[in-house]
């Protein structure tokens, strides 16, 4: 397939082809991505038995070669606005699968780099790439209050806020930013697959707000306090950097995923490692020793036997430590890693 | 803002260790004195939470790191983060280290701690005159 060749079909067509793939639960994963209702989903899954369309177009054969890589795919990036998204996968070989969402209407096209991938997305956030400058150069600082209140502002009272003198200029500047963005913060949503056989989780997000002409990058990450910064950034600057966010992201694909799909994606930490139990282990005779420390301290009421029975129960105390560092060299059973992200 | 957090922090942590007081000096009238008396509280609070963990261990650790873990917001946050450090902070890391052994081999030694920590709980009474 040429680069950037588009294939645009309806929802309807996509489920169709979807019906022929065999696994499930990928296929509902990918159908979520692509604002398929349940329902439909249900339809997807039922029909599969059934239909044996034989669609020999050409662009439905290759459509299905794209739909069968993205759901073999471990990673994708999300871009959202409004109704409109974007979705990124890597492809097979090299470069990757992106496919747009815009209501009925899925077109996917296929690019052997990344190179071009930085105008189609300024192009879908509707800002020009091509600006260097950045007008206004300012960071601000917004508690989490704030941030909150913002999102929830009647746009009357947004429209006062905006004309509103007392407020800092620079504020209002990006409050009439995020009022036309429809009162929301962008999202870049990065996902990745981290056992093959389970859903794709949340990897990090990206939250900004298109301004005229800079990008407000908030950042919600190295803030402590509940405080929120939004940074005004040059578009090309931002849009360059997010392409080497992408390219970081992406690139590493083949290796790691040769890895989960040898099965064995937690070999790397080792099953047992005396490093984590000698952890445990001076953590808990710390903790021992200013127990017995507290008993000292009531040295004086001890009975005729208490210091036999200190020892003791100091030594029944460090054999049961010394048997759960052992147990603790073992590895962790693998929990869901929880990542916290704030909601836009 | 800051100060606010702050204030909460140390208005519950004073909180959670007032009452730990408290409880622990209901000790002193079998003869256990303060300091001690605290790990006398914490020993049994534990053992508590310890014979929960026997059947419900993933819950007792989700419990708790949800209670300690998760950044605190308002003040009754921070109450139970204290509250929950002194009475289950030792059984969570051991369930914790448990939880990584075979079934039946957890659900022994989870078993045995919790007889474990009464036992060592009613040993102090003999230090102690």
């Amino acid at each position: 397939m040429e680069d950037g060749q588009k294939i645009s079909v309806s929802t309807q067509e996509l489920i169709e082809v979807l019906a022929q793939s065999s696994s499930n639960k990928r296929v509902r994963e990918f159908a979520e991505e692509n604002n398929i209702s349940k329902k439909e989903i249900d339809q997807i899954i039922v029909t599969t038995q059934e239909t044996k369309v034989n669609n020999s177009g050409n662009h439905i054969v290759l459509l299905k070669n794209m739909v069968n890589s993205i759901l073999n795919s471990n990673k994708m990036i999300r871009f959202e606005n409004g109704d409109h998204c974007l979705l990124i996968y890597p492809s097979e070989g090299a470069g990757v699968i992106l496919e747009d969402v815009h209501k009925n209407q899925h077109t996917f096209s296929q690019f052997k780099t990344l190179n071009g991938l930085n105008e189609i997305i300024c192009n879908f956030y509707g800002v020009n790439s091509k600006l260097q400058e950045d007008p206004v150069k300012i960071n601000i600082e917004l508690s989490n209050d704030m941030y909150d209140l913002i999102h929830n502002k009647k746009s009357s009272d947004l429209d006062r806020m905006i004309e509103d003198q007392s407020i800092d200029s620079k504020i209002r500047l990006f409050l009439r930013d995020f009022k036309k963005n429809n009162q929301q913060v962008s999202k870049i949503t990065f996902k990745k697959r981290k056992i093959e056989k389970n859903l794709m989780q949340l990897d990090f997000v990206m939250l900004f707000v298109p301004g005229e002409n800079n990008i407000w990058h908030i950042n919600y990450e190295e803030t402590d306090n509940n405080q929120i910064f939004l940074m005004s950034n040059s578009v090309s600057h931002y849009f360059n950097t997010l392409h080497n966010i992408l390219d970081d992201f992406l690139q590493n694909h083949p290796q790691k995923n040769k890895k989960v799909i040898s099965g064995n994606p937690k070999e790397e930490i080792g099953k047992f490692s005396f490093k984590r139990g000698l952890s445990f282990f001076w953590k808990s005779n710390l903790l021992l020793f200013i127990v017995i420390l507290f008993f000292f301290i009531n040295k004086s009421s001890w009975s005729q036997e208490g210091a036999s029975d200190v020892l003791l129960f100091a030594l029944l105390w460090e054999a049961v430590i010394l048997l759960l560092s052992f147990c603790a060299c073992l590895k962790k059973k693998d929990t869901p890693v929880v990542k916290k992200v704030k909601s836009a | 803002m800051k100060g606010n957090v702050n204030m909460k922090k140390t208005v519950a942590l004073v909180l959670a260790v007032g009452v730990w007081t408290l409880i622990a000096l209901f000790f002193t009238g079998i003869d256990i004195p303060l300091p001690s008396s605290y790990i006398a509280v914490s020993i049994m609070t534990n053992a508590i939470f310890a014979f929960c963990s026997i059947f419900l261990q993933r819950l007792v650790i989700t419990l708790y790191e949800i209670n300690v873990f998760e950044e605190p917001k308002s003040f009754l946050d921070f109450c139970f983060k204290y509250f929950a450090m002194i009475t289950s902070g030792v059984n969570y890391y051991v369930q914790n280290v448990l939880n990584r052994l075979p079934f039946i081999l957890n659900k022994l030694a989870a078993a045995l701690f919790f007889v474990f920590l009464v036992i060592t709980g009613f040993s102090m009474l003999s230090i102690f005159d």
